[in-house]
């Protein structure tokens, strides 16, 4: 027990530190960096919301155009991103393997905390600016639902970012295909606009897609009286249990591996 | 203490593959300094890996009571974009080190200076070892694990960590690989040498080097 203990407090240290420091790489290289670190998603949420209210689209679930983009981008961005920076996590963190106390799972922990972490400040930010301006009514119809698809999207995007992770390391050129395969996902999986309201075929198209459940949970849990008819919670649960699964399975077996210079 | 039961380890390249330990088992206890000789390529640096932890066996179990060091060596791991210091913060916190005492004794035993604030990848390959050296000094481990390192720096720098080493050694223990048969006299109090995956320990030093110099 006592083995347990110290071993659980070497890896807390462990993390921590991988989580400073990859702040201080990521953001920290200029004064602003922190700051620009922010405003860049933020950025990219506000002008993807501002196009579609200026080409006056109007949003099928009621309210602002950009409530629409906003609830549709969060939830993408949360499993994309997780997806991508666990991918590149271990070649970042090379070095720093060979320090004995490091192993590859706390590499992949530190990386999950911060990204997650920061999604969830850059949707906060917006949606305080969203509010500021009236296209937000500061309603949420489910908090333990909003908290829910947090959770649920944090593990489809970070099981997935384990598989990458393992397989980037294996083959150098994976990183592009798997590029290649994400493109399509970002109108495939209903940022901008309701699957729930799509037809048959394309409902049926992107029944497959686990981020277009996601989106579809999330906007449930936002907007008052929408109820997904799209939603099948239990295909997206299964597919991220299986994914998470498949992940960590994959990092035990080429943790040894991993560690080795090549 | 450290103890291998039944270890072994191979390495694959291309076509072939490398037995570097093959069902090795030995115990040394707490306070023996250890000198490992081997030619080049017969896996001294992989032995103080496996000793480390920071590679695994494919068979066999590895105990360790105390704290060891990570494997010193030239290629020591820092993250080039970050400043000295700024490495030197993380390997703080993954030890639980105090990082105001551990920078103040670093800059003072490095002489680095203000190259200390600098990207690492601005330091010459000397400046990363002393940055190493004075580090590894600063942080109380119960064993070291030394991978030719010695020699770092000019002369005065050699003299002084040499000085800092003999003094650190009357607490903690050393293992450590060299080429340096003096280094491995004024160190050790038993030899492993390494050839073709076996070992063999010898209580005497200069009888090991003998052996080995044959």
């Amino acid at each position: 027990m006592k083995e347990f203990r110290k071993a659980f407090s070497v890896q807390r240290r462990v993390v921590f530190a991988l989580i400073l420091r990859e702040t201080k790489t990521r953001y920290g290289k200029t004064r602003i960096g922190y700051l620009w670190a922010l405003f860049e998603p933020m950025a990219q949420m506000l002008i993807f919301a501002a196009i579609f209210s200026f080409i006056g689209r109007s949003s099928p679930l009621g309210g602002s155009v950009a409530m629409l983009v906003l609830t549709g981008l969060f939830p993408y961005n949360l499993f994309s991103n997780l997806a991508t920076q666990l991918m590149n996590a271990l070649e970042s963190n090379r070095v720093l393997l060979s320090y004995p106390h490091v192993t590859p799972f706390d590499v992949m922990v530190g990386r999950i905390i911060l990204e997650v972490a920061a999604q969830i400040v850059v949707f906060s930010f917006v949606l305080l600016i969203l509010a500021a301006q009236n296209f937000w009514d500061m309603q949420v119809a489910s908090t333990m639902s909003v908290i829910m698809v947090i959770l649920v999207g944090t593990a489809l995007g970070a099981g997935l970012g384990l598989v990458n992770a393992v397989l980037a390391y294996n083959f150098p050129s994976y990183a592009n295909i798997f590029g290649l395969v994400m493109r399509p996902m970002y109108f495939l999986s209903g940022i901008f606009f309701v699957v729930g309201y799509m037809s048959t075929d394309i409902q049926n198209i992107m029944y497959y897609n686990p981020v277009a459940h996601l989106i579809e949970w999330f906007r449930s849990a936002m907007y008052m009286g929408y109820e997904s008819t799209f939603l099948d919670m239990q295909y997206l649960l299964n597919f991220t249990l299986f994914i998470v699964f498949f992940g960590l399975l994959l990092l035990r077996l080429s943790r040894h591996q991993i560690r080795q210079p090549n | 203490m450290i103890e291998f039961i039944n270890v072994s380890k191979s390495y694959r390249f291309g076509s072939g593959k490398k037995v570097v330990l093959d069902n090795i088992s030995f115990r040394f206890d707490k306070g023996v300094n250890i000198g490992i000789l081997g030619i080049n390529g017969a896996g001294k640096s992989t032995l103080l890996k496996l000793i480390a932890g920071s590679e695994a066996s494919d068979k066999g179990k590895i105990l360790r009571s105390g704290a060891f060091s990570w494997p010193l060596g030239f290629a020591a791991g820092f993250q080039g974009s970050l400043t000295g210091e700024e490495n030197l913060r993380f390997i703080c916190r993954i030890y639980a080190a105090n990082i105001r005492h551990t920078t103040k004794s670093v800059a003072d035993f490095s002489e680095l200076g203000k190259a200390l604030f600098e990207p690492v990848s601005t330091y010459s390959t000397g400046m990363r070892a002393r940055l190493a050296f004075a580090l590894s000094m600063a942080i109380d481990f119960d064993v070291y694990l030394v991978d030719e390192i010695m020699g770092v720096g000019d002369r005065i720098f050699q003299k002084k960590s040499r000085a800092a080493f003999v003094e650190r050694s009357k607490k903690s223990s050393i293992i450590m690989v060299s080429h340096d048969m003096g280094t491995i006299r004024e160190y050790s109090d038993v030899v492993l040498l390494l050839s073709d995956g076996h070992v063999h320990i010898y209580d005497d030093v200069e009888k090991a080097i003998a052996t080995y110099e044959k």
